[in-house]
């Protein structure tokens, strides 16, 4: 279990992250959204143990991620947007780095590496930047972790590759696992998030799952366009409204028009979500 | 489990760590290693294209060869561990499930112990194997070491008998090892601390301290010599110079203890 309490970050005299509390409980893949440089990236590092948080506090398990203790970093796995290049083939990588979990598998990390058409006999520092991004996911996955924080993990991945993840994700991550991934392309990952958590100037504007979202909100995907929508995309073909779901009838999420309305009337929907 | 240290796991660590810096150093450790080997095939082809003789380089060039290489290799700590700072390097090390006492010691033993030791036996070896195969090369640096030292202990036995001071090899020696402990530590904390420019920093940083010691003394000795009396007994002499030899080696103890707690803490407190 996650508990973020009264969390706050800043970068010299701007505040980043300010009086965040979030709960993440286990086996669940959060999607951590928000537009640039609102703070998803220091709140993964933050959760991970990467940087010490100056308000609030984090507890991972009951444990203060910044004292990085072996037996929660052995628990856990941050994906940085940018991973290094090592001098090393994939296999003899994943062989020395993976002594240190416990539950690291060195079949599941060729397996996964194998659906992402990398070679793990390849050379690392020879690789693509999406090659080497697919071998350090394929790692991470290999280390059966209990705690995975992702930073932006389709960044530099081709269309192919970007559903190879999706699966791979669903597919060798244990149900009691759990995810957090930050991402602003969210179409990418649209089918294995779930809930959501929507940063914002310093803040949680939503942190929801997919069954609540649809309990509030209707995602209409008709042409004919309804008075009250709260928010409205022309699509090819036909448009996407959102509006307070007032019947209770089910709708597919549609996260990019979720997160668009959300930006558009951030207040009534912290009000509808009682943040 | 034991969060700060385990002996297992601090060995599967040491190991990890070891391979990381081959990986990451080897070929720097050949070109310094390997600086005996490569001046004397300088040497020689140099003095075969210019005076067509076959001369191998003297003792003493050797040995302010080995001096300057050694020097490198004290310079060099800025690198070993230097990946630390960086930010996609660093989060991986970091994230590595050991705990910081055990990377710390690892980092300790890697840099004081493993690369001088290693730097010094594979320069030795090549060195003796050079005097084995080429007569005129001379005898091995480490006969040349031995010969200094000797000649070190002949001159401090002398300065003993012929003067009240009396000095003992390890009161000069062991503040020596030290010291050369804690340059090792000085230039490994400079690249743990600095992003860029980690050698250049590192020089800077030693200049500057030097300036403002300078400066003190400066103020501080003319206040001691200033009441001096020049026919100060023997007990004085022998007491003053046992002080300072002691003074010396607690602020080298000193010096290398603060290094040594610089980088736990940077280890303890390095984010990214």
């Amino acid at each position: 279990m996650i508990e973020i309490s009264n969390l706050g970050f800043s970068y010299g005299p701007k505040p980043v992250l300010k009086n965040i509390s979030l709960k993440a409980s286990e086996g669940n893949i959060y999607g951590l959204l928000g537009e640039n440089g609102v703070g998803k990236t220091t709140l993964l590092t933050l959760l991970c143990g990467l940087k010490k948080p100056q308000e609030g506090s984090i507890t991972v398990d009951g444990h203060n991620p910044f004292n990085r203790e072996p037996s929660l970093l052995s628990e856990q796995f941050y994906l940085p947007d940018e991973v290094a290049p090592v001098h090393a083939s994939a296999r003899n990588f994943a062989k020395e780095h993976g002594v240190f979990w416990p539950k690291f598998s060195l079949d599941k990390f060729v397996a996964v590496l194998s659906e992402l058409e990398v070679s793990a006999d390849q050379k690392m520092d020879a690789m693509s930047a999406g090659q080497l991004k697919k071998t350090w996911i394929a790692f991470a996955l290999a280390c059966n972790a209990k705690y995975y924080y992702m930073d932006e993990p389709t960044n530099g991945l081709d269309i192919p590759s970007k559903a190879q993840f999706r699966k791979a994700v669903t597919k060798y991550t244990a149900e009691d696992s759990t995810l957090i991934i930050s991402t602003h392309q969210v179409r990418d990952l649209e089918n294995i998030i779930d809930p959501i958590i929507i940063l914002d100037n310093q803040e949680v504007l939503v942190s929801a799952t997919m069954e609540e979202i649809s309990a509030k909100l209707f995602f209409d995907y008709g042409t004919e366009l309804k008075p009250g929508a709260l928010y409205l995309e022309q699509t090819p073909g036909g448009c996407i409204q959102v509006y307070p779901n007032s019947t209770g009838e089910e709708s597919k999420v549609n996260v990019e028009a979720f997160f668009n309305t959300v930006h558009a009337h951030k207040d009534v929907i912290k009000t509808m979500f009682n943040l | 489990m034991n969060q700060t240290f385990s002996s297992q796991r601090f060995w599967t660590y040491f190991k990890y760590d070891l391979t990381q810096m081959w990986r990451r150093h080897s070929l720097a450790a050949i070109l310094i290693g390997g600086a005996s080997a490569i001046f004397y095939i300088l040497w020689v082809m140099f003095s075969l294209v210019f005076s067509q003789q076959w001369t191998t380089p003297p003792i003493e060039a050797r040995f302010v060869v080995f001096i300057i290489a050694f020097t490198i290799l004290e310079l060099y700590q800025v690198r070993t561990y230097g990946y630390i700072t960086d930010k996609k390097e660093g989060s991986s090390w970091l994230m590595i499930p050991a705990s910081r006492t055990e990377k710390f010691v690892s980092m300790l033993i890697v840099s004081l112990i493993v690369v001088p030791f290693l730097f010094i036996a594979v320069y030795a070896l090549l060195d003796g194997f050079l005097s084995l195969v080429d007569p005129t090369y001379g005898k091995a640096l480490v006969a040349g070491f031995s010969d200094v030292y000797a000649k070190f202990l002949e001159g401090l036995a002398e300065i003993n008998s012929e003067s009240v001071i009396n000095l003992n090899p390890s009161s000069v020696f062991i503040p020596s090892v030290i010291g050369f402990f804690s340059n090792f530590m000085y230039f490994l904390l400079c690249g743990i601390c600095f992003k860029r420019n980690k050698l250049v920093g590192a020089i800077a940083v030693l200049f500057g301290i030097s300036t403002v010691l300078s400066l003190l003394m400066g103020f501080i000795m003319p206040g001691v010599f200033e009441n001096w009396d020049p026919n100060i007994s023997e007990e004085t002499v022998q007491m003053w110079v046992r002080n300072t030899m002691n003074i010396t080696t607690a602020i080298t103890c000193l010096v290398a203890i603060g290094l040594g707690w610089g980088i736990w803490h940077r280890i303890k407190t390095i984010q990214h």
